[in-house]
Order: C-alpha cells, then structure tokens, then sequence
C-alpha cells in the first residue's frame, strides 16, 4: 500500500516526491523525464515560492540556466540524479489502464513487461491526464538563418544552445506523432525557411488541456510555464498530503 | 485467454516498432498485408532511427531495405544537421522520416504508446491479443503476431517458456544509457558506455538502473568538458540482450563460433563479435576459447535457423529481432542493426508465405527460404569468413601476424596437431611462438606455458587456468589483488574456480577466503570510475563463485 501513486514522470512528481514525506510511486510510461524535453519546450525560468527558488537554485548552481533559460536535457539529467540520491521509488514503462475509487484509497491498474498488476494507495495524483486537447504543437530543435518570430503555421523560437531554434507547428488535435512529423519535414522542405536543419524532432507533444474531471488530484504539467512551475505545484501538494 | 469477439481484425500484428519491428511491420506492409504495428514509444527504428544513426559493423544491406536505405540517404543529405563520419550517411531523423512515410504508403497502421496486455489463443494458436492505447484497452484479432519486441514479451504474455542470459550467472550483455549530443562542429552524435547488466524481467531493478545510468549519463562531466552539449536523453535503453523465446530450433554458441551447421538456415548474418562485456572471464569456454584467438573483431558470416523464430508450443507467433532463440554466447553478432533488420524481413516474408499458401510457417520452409534467396537475404552460399578462408591457406603464415586477426590460430586449432605446433614455439618470429602457445593451450598441452606467462595477461590466466592442474594455482592467484586490472582479475578468480570445481583445495580455499570479504573486486574502470559498478562487480562474482561451487 502506497500512501500515494503519481502517474507520470514528470516535474510535477518530481515536486510532489521532494514536498511529501509518504511512501510514494511514480509511474512513467517511458524511461525519460515525460515533460518539457522530450517535448522540445523551451521556457523561460520563473520562482514563485521558496521550494521554486530552492530547484532554480540548483539548477543555476549546475550551471544549466542560459539568459533565464533552461537546457531541457540536462535538467532532465538533474531530476534522474535527484531520483537517485533521494531514492524515490519509480516504474518506468509501466502503463495505467485504469484508476478505481475503494473505501480506503484507490487501486490502480497497471502493465508492464512484468504482465498486468494492482496496485493500492490512499491517493492518486495524475500529473499527465487525459482530455480535450486545446492546442497542440510538435516541435523540433533545428538549426537556421530564418529570424525568431511567429509564422503562418510555425514559430521559432531561441533554444538553449548557442546557434540552435525551436520550430514549433501547430497541428490539429487529433494529428499522430507520423502525421506531425511528415508534416515537419515537409515544412523544412517547402522553402519556408532558410538553410533549416533538422537535429531532432521531439517524442512528445506540446498541448495544453482541459482535463476530465476525476475523483483524484490532478496536476497536468502540461498546462504549467515551466519546469520550475510544474515543481512548485507538485511540492504544495505533496507538502499538504504529508 | 480464450475469446471470441474482437475490435477490429489485422492480418499480421507487428509488436516493438524498433529495428527489427520496423522492417517486419514495412515489408508485410509492402506486400499488401494489412498491418498493424504497436509500439510503446513515438517512432519507428527503435536505436537505429532514435538513437545510434550509422549501422557500424556487419556487410552491405541487402534485401528491400538496401533501396530504403538508399532513400534515407539521399534524404539524410537535405534538411537534416551534419552527421558523424561512422553515420555512413544516415540521419536518424531522415531514418525515422522514410520508415513512417512508406509504412503509411503501403497502408500500415502504427500505433504509439501502446502496450499489449494479453494475447488470445485458441488450440494453441493466436487468434489476436489485447492493447492498452491511449488509456483504453481494445481487442484486436489477428492472423499472426510478429514479436520483435526487444524482450520476447508477447511470447513471455503468453505464457511461453523463456530464457535469459549466460549460463554462468544469467547475466545479459551490458547495456547502455544514451545521451544525444551536438558537438562543436554541429554535428549530430550519441555518447554513452556501457552501464551494467539489468534483467529487464525485473521491473523494479530495470527502473533503479535506468534512473541510475541517466543520472550519471553526462559521466561526471566529461562528455561536457568535450563541448558535446547534450539535447536529449534518449527516449529508449540500448539494451543488446535480453529475455528470449525458447524456439524450435536454437542458434548456439557452438553454431556461430565452431561454425557447427544449422538446420534450415533461413537467413544470413554478419558482423564481428561485439561483446560488451565487463567480464568476460564469467562467459563459457565456447565464447572466450574464440576470444583467446583475438578473433573479436573479425567478422563472421552464419546462418540463423528458421526454428529460432518460431516458438516452440504456439502457431501464430513468429518472433524476429533480439526475442529470437539466440543462445547468449551467439548473440553478440547476431543482435547488430543490419542483422536486426533482415530478421524483420525475413519474419514478414514467413507471416506473408503461410497467409498466402494457407500453411503453418512450419510447413512453408521451402517457400519462404526461396522467398528470402530472391529477395537477397539469405545467401545459402556465402562462406564463415573470408580471413578463415585465407589462414586455411597457409596457417604459418597467417600465424605469424600481429593480434587482432587470429584465424590462424584458430585453423591451427582445428587443423594442426601440437607436434607441428611444438616446432613453431622455438620461432623467432613473436607473433608466430606466442600464437602457437596459445593454439597449443586450447589444444590441451603446457608446452607453451612459459611463453604464456611472459604475456602476463588475461589470456595468460585464462589459458594457464585452463591447462591447471594445480601446477598454476599460485601464479595466478597473484592476480587476485585490489589493485589488478578489473578484466585481469575477474579471468584470475574464474580460472581460480574452474580448478575448484575440478578439486583443487587450494584454489578453492584461495576464493572461499576472498569472497568472505564485502568489497573485494578492484574499481571497474569505464570512461571513469564507478564506484557503484565496483561493487556489483564483487556481488556478481560472488554469486559466480555460489553458482559454480554448490
């Protein structure tokens, strides 16, 4: 029995892990830190409480925070390194396929390669839920001469790195991450930027959400400005369960 | 799980798109199938369209995938970042790109962050299985399942027998934790090393390492320090080993390194053996008698048999990719990209043969082995080893070179008597007295011994340990020392126990003493030192020495 399940690996967990002192799970359906950089958001770097300060502390003691803004990836290397040292108890790859209400807490159900298994807990906080998409981009880091700015269809914005853009496209909410991307290469195709290459493309979507209403707590990062953000609202509630 | 109604019904399911599955899920595509691919992650390719871009190692592609590869080439030279030199051309964005455009061309479905949750048999035959997508679970029927994941887990859901690992201590080859790095002439390229073994069948330790191995992926700094500046953590483990399915057939490690036959060889494989091993002093007799002949870089040719797709107990299910039944002393070639790929094709060809004439694989060989010949994937006539072919020539010779090519060793193992060899020891030419000292070791005879020991190294304790009688108890066991090379060591406290379990006293009571300590394997030293490896290092061979003594 878990005193709570946080579904997803993410800031928010991350947050609520370093706020509550229970015995807590995470479950990341990947093995990468789920929010901000396998999205390719890039954000600029805002504290709002003491536990905000405390994280962008480090991270600008780690020398990872350029002009306000964070390297995405090696702040994802931070979270592993703060998962470690304090030891808190993760299952990557692991999927829900389902979250059920009982007297004394919830059960949660979960797959991995170990096969199908449920899992009890007095709280469920989901920082990846599910719900309508209100908008949705699939980004890329890229290399190019075109200017920072809004354009139709696309944004580009600064990267971390010296020299380095994110490409942002909009794309309709119901789009796959195939139909993104093909889309993408042919933007990077069609002319409308000048000398882009492509260094990655991202493996998760941008979006912003409006969440279904569930019995449970939500916190969806998804919705939050930054990392740091995301932290802060998972440490208040992970503080406030204890 | 038996059942009778489903969602929706596919010809073939692929599950893992990665670089097994992504051919297999393309080529039965290709041939008008109607296909469904299920993968956990968000791309096709797995390590080789996300990760690693180049093929490094193993023969020209041949098959549909050589024209792909054309394609992802030419592709690779328009929009997309410079690459490595060892990329051989390809981005892994323009890889990722080809695989998803021409699997939509053909039709094919692929489904992302989904994961099967059961398989549906009837009298031992697939008749579809369950996924979780997107938080719900369908049902899907299928014809046949393609099991490429890197783990043989839909045989493993559906309760089939499986293995793992090496017989010594069930340990995997290594695996790796791959950061994604632009370095500081632009270009795009992987850092990683080797982090350990993990036994993916156990969740909870599968997630410590992976937590473990990104927080130490920058390795202390020192890829930073080399301007690399890292732009992502790779979205998948590079895990080169892990459970497989127990086939009809098996390919062993006497198949690819005495290069016994297979029976109904179905498709070809080449490349050298890539070990990633931290110890290979704990790998059987088999693999490190080949390792002594410095042969682990030469590329070998072989045969995989058809058997080692097809899981023994179920019809239906065809695995392709590392779920294969490669015995672990076999897999180290085998599990390179390119081989990875014609397993795929080779899997989509048996599913697409046994659809078309209405036969079980089983009962199709012929017609899938003429199927692959066509499509130039199996080369019935390709011979082991160009370089065994010359050694065989003139074994002196090819002897009296240098390391780093030892198929004159190994000609002279199976081909000359030690009499002959005895001669070569009183050389004058090194290279020519220390190979025959060698060959001469893996033949049985100590006539060499004295030459051995002035190599002071791991084939030295290997060989020696090998030869023991008791006679070398004591000179290798100077090796066992906090300040030996980890490799050194770990060969010294095998060939130590090798003579235990043949009843040397001394031996034995050299490792019952040793093992009593906590920590007393030297520091594993790999692109830095990992105290935490070190440590490991001392549990994994004192679980050797339990294993090997009781």
């Amino acid at each position: 029995m878990y005193d709570n399940i946080i579904i997803g690996g993410t800031y928010a967990a991350a947050g609520f892990c370093s706020g509550s002192a229970g015995k807590n799970l995470i479950l990341s359906r990947n093995i990468y830190i789920e929010d901000y950089s396998p999205a390719f958001r890039q954000c600029r770097l805002e504290y709002n409480t003491e536990a905000g300060q405390v994280i962008y502390d480090y991270f600008k003691a780690e020398g990872i925070v350029n002009e306000g803004l964070l390297s995405p990836a090696e702040a994802a290397v931070r979270m592993y390194k703060m998962a470690e040292e304090k030891q808190w108890n993760i299952l990557y790859q692991t999927f829900v396929s389902e979250v059920r209400q009982e007297t004394d807490g919830y059960t949660v159900k979960v797959h991995n390669w170990e096969g199908a298994s449920i899992l009890h807990c007095r709280e469920v906080i989901d920082t990846i839920p599910r719900g309508r998409i209100l908008k949705k981009t699939f980004n890329a880091l890229i290399t190019t001469e075109t200017s920072p700015g809004q354009y139709d269809g696309f944004e580009i914005t600064k990267a971390y790195f010296n020299g380095q853009y994110i490409l942002k496209c909009e794309i309709e909410p119901a789009a796959s991450m195939t139909e993104a991307r093909i889309a993408l290469v042919k933007l990077l195709h069609s002319g409308k930027l000048k000398n882009p290459k492509l260094i990655l493309t991202a493996v998760e979507f941008e979006r912003r959400l409006e969440c279904e209403q569930v019995p449970y707590c939500v916190i969806p990062s998804c919705n939050d400005e930054n990392p740091v953000e995301s932290f802060e609202k998972g440490f208040e509630m992970g503080r406030v369960a204890g | 799980m038996i059942k009778t109604k489903f969602d929706d019904h596919y010809q073939v399911v692929v599950c893992g798109g990665g670089t097994a599955g992504a051919p297999a899920a393309i080529a039965a595509a290709a041939a008008g199938l109607r296909v469904l691919c299920v993968e956990t992650g968000s791309f096709m390719g797995g390590m080789g369209s996300g990760v690693v871009m180049g093929y490094y190692h193993g023969e020209n592609m041949e098959g549909m995938f050589a024209d792909i590869d054309r394609e992802i080439k030419s592709e690779s030279e328009s929009v997309y970042s410079p690459k490595k030199a060892w990329c051989e051309g390809i981005h892994s964005e323009a890889k990722k790109y080809i695989f998803e455009k021409k699997y939509m061309e053909f039709g094919g479905v692929i489904w992302y962050y989904s994961i099967v949750t059961d398989v549906f048999t009837e009298n031992k035959k697939v008749i579809g299985l369950r996924i979780l997508k997107d938080g719900l679970l369908t049902d899907i029927g299928c014809d046949y399942i393609i099991d490429a994941t890197s783990e043989a887990n839909i045989c493993r859901i559906a309760g089939l027998p499986m293995k793992i690992g090496r017989d010594t201590d069930g340990q995997c080859q290594a695996y790796s934790a791959v950061c994604l790095t632009v370095n500081e002439n632009g270009e795009l390229e992987h850092i990683y090393r080797d982090n350990g073994y993990v036994n993916d069948s156990d969740m909870v330790a599968f997630s410590r390492a992976v937590t473990h191995s990104y927080a130490d992926s920058d390795c202390k700094g020192a890829y930073s320090k080399q301007n690399n500046k890292i732009v992502m953590c790779a979205p998948i483990l590079g895990k080169r080993e892990g459970m497989c399915s127990v086939g009809i057939d098996s390919f062993t490690g006497e198949n690819l390194l005495c290069l016994t036959p297979v029976s109904r060889p179905v498709f070809t494989c080449s490349g050298p053996y890539d070990t990633h091993l931290h110890d290979a002093a704990m790998e059987s007799d088999t693999v490190n008698d080949f390792l002594m002949c410095d042969l682990g870089r030469q590329v070998v040719t072989v045969r995989i048999p058809y058997g080692a797709m097809l899981p023994e107990g179920i019809d239906g299910l065809i695995t392709a990719g590392l779920g294969m039944d490669i015995y672990h002393d076999a897999l180290a070639p085998v599990r390179l990209k390119k081989n990875m790929v014609r397993s795929g094709e080779t899997a989509a060809v048996i599913a697409i043969t046994s659809l078309r004439t209405g036969r079980r694989p089983l009962d199709c060989y012929e017609e899938v082995k003429q199927e692959l010949i066509r499509r130039k994937v199996y080369f019935p006539s390709a011979k082991p080893s160009a370089g065994l072919r010359e050694a065989m020539q003139d074994i002196k010779s090819a002897m009296s070179r240098e390391i780093n090519y030892g198929w004159g060793i190994y000609a002279a193992v199976r081909t000359l008597s030690a009499d002959i060899l005895k001669e070569y020891l009183d050389s004058c030419e090194i290279p020519l007295k220390k190979n025959a000292a060698i060959a001469l070791a893996l033949l049985g005879d100590n006539s060499g011994a004295a030459i051995l020991k002035e190599m002071e190294n791991e084939k030295t304790v290997y060989l020696l340990g090998k030869l023991n009688r008791g006679e070398y108890t004591e000179y290798i066991a100077q090796f066992l020392r906090k300040d030996t090379e980890y490799a050194l060591f770990a060969y010294a406290f095998a060939a130590l126990l090798r003579g235990a379990k043949r009843g040397d006293k001394k031996a034995k009571s050299i490792l019952e003493v040793l093992v009593q300590k906590e920590d007393f394997a030297p520091l594993l030293v790999l692109n830095g030192n990992d105290k935490k490896a070190s440590e490991d290092r001392s549990a994994a061979l004192r679980e050797f020495y339990k294993r090997s003594v009781t």
